[in-house]
């Protein structure tokens, strides 16, 4: 799932400053999930704010809504008349969210309130760790499962750099060392020979070197 | 109006001590409000009291390693430490958010937390 986590309060209520009635809109699928901008999270960002407001002497209509996906076109529908209403929307939805319902509702002012992180896992309540980098041109298949793009710090595709310490990464011994990870993995799968192939230089223009992403499915197209 | 303080309970102690806080000084400006532990204590649940006019919420709960379900104590110590960051962030003071750990028997700590939290708040919402 796409993660992300809250702006810094400050940031956010600089932002909203100026609006008279504000829409903060909660996201119901990835980042319920990581916990960053569900409805939940949504009225924890209205309470907080109406606080602030009360404390400062700010004049806002806060409303509070929270769709089942905001990069999706349909699930706008029940909230068009609220949008269409408020002065500007606070989105808690990642990028695609926030830059999606500006595209719908043109003309209103959309504001993020998240920072989106990355495409992680939940390990533990509470934890979540980056498992891809989407670079279109998944290369799982060739390290037994473990990304060396999203999971080295340098994105190195043949063998580990020196700076691999005790299975740890030089750039933050919280991190594991990818290649320490895929060794292990390919030792076990009885598949370490596979790590002899040289892995030719990676052609990046699948991922964001190549600009912005389109899909389009003929087969599924009206 | 005076303005209340919230005290959220758990059912299993600090409910218990409550009942038998005794004189008007202590029992006025309280509303008491009984939880099945304090690990039901929400963010939200918080930070709406506040938005409702409250001068002060304050969570009590059994001891960190004495709760009825093992670990309701210690995440609703993690929530309120959670609220009252927010609550800095926001320019609100802190000091409106309060935990407290005791047993049934505790109302003498619940009553000191009470007064303590009252003077605070003169303090901080002056």
């Amino acid at each position: 799932m796409i993660t992300a986590v809250q702006k810094p309060f400050d940031e956010i209520y600089r932002t909203i400053q100026g609006y008279k009635k504000l829409l903060i809109l909660g996201c119901g699928t990835c980042v319920t999930v990581c916990m960053a901008g569900g409805e939940k999270e949504v009225g924890v960002l209205a309470s907080t704010i109406r606080l602030a407001n009360q404390k400062n002497g700010v004049d806002m209509e806060i409303l509070e809504d929270t769709i089942e996906r905001q990069c999706d076109k349909e699930f706008f529908d029940d909230v068009k008349d609220k949008i269409q209403e408020a002065d500007a929307v606070l989105s808690t939805a990642c990028g695609v969210g926030v830059q999606y319902c500006s595209e719908l509702f043109q003309g209103k002012r959309v504001i993020p309130a998240l920072n989106t992180k990355f495409y992680g896992t939940n390990l533990d309540v509470g934890v979540w760790s980056e498992r891809c980098a989407g670079c279109g041109d998944c290369v799982l298949e060739k390290f037994g499962g473990i990304c060396p793009i999203a999971r080295c710090s340098k994105s190195l595709l043949n063998g580990p750099c020196g700076g691999s310490q005790d299975g740890k990464c030089e750039v933050d011994p919280e991190i594991d060392c990818a290649w320490q990870l895929i060794f292990d993995r390919m030792k076990e799968l009885n598949m370490l020979d596979r790590l002899e192939e040289n892995e030719p230089i990676k052609d990046w223009s699948t991922g964001r070197d190549g600009g912005p992403g389109k899909i389009v499915r003929e087969d599924m197209t009206l | 109006m005076e303005k209340k303080i919230a005290l959220y309970c758990c059912e299993n102690s600090a409910y218990k001590a409550a009942a038998c806080l005794t004189g008007p000084e202590l029992q006025k400006g309280i509303e008491i409000i009984k939880l099945p532990c304090t690990g039901k204590m929400e963010i939200n649940l918080i930070l709406k009291t506040l938005e409702q006019g409250y001068a002060g919420v304050l969570v009590a709960g059994c001891p960190i390693d004495n709760c009825k379900y093992i670990r309701g104590s210690s995440r609703a110590e993690k929530r309120i430490e959670k609220t009252r960051e927010l609550l800095k962030a926001a320019g609100i003071p802190e000091q409106r958010v309060r935990m407290e750990f005791l047993s049934s028997v505790d109302s003498h700590k619940l009553a000191g937390a009470i007064k303590e939290m009252k003077q605070e708040l003169e303090g901080v919402m002056s």
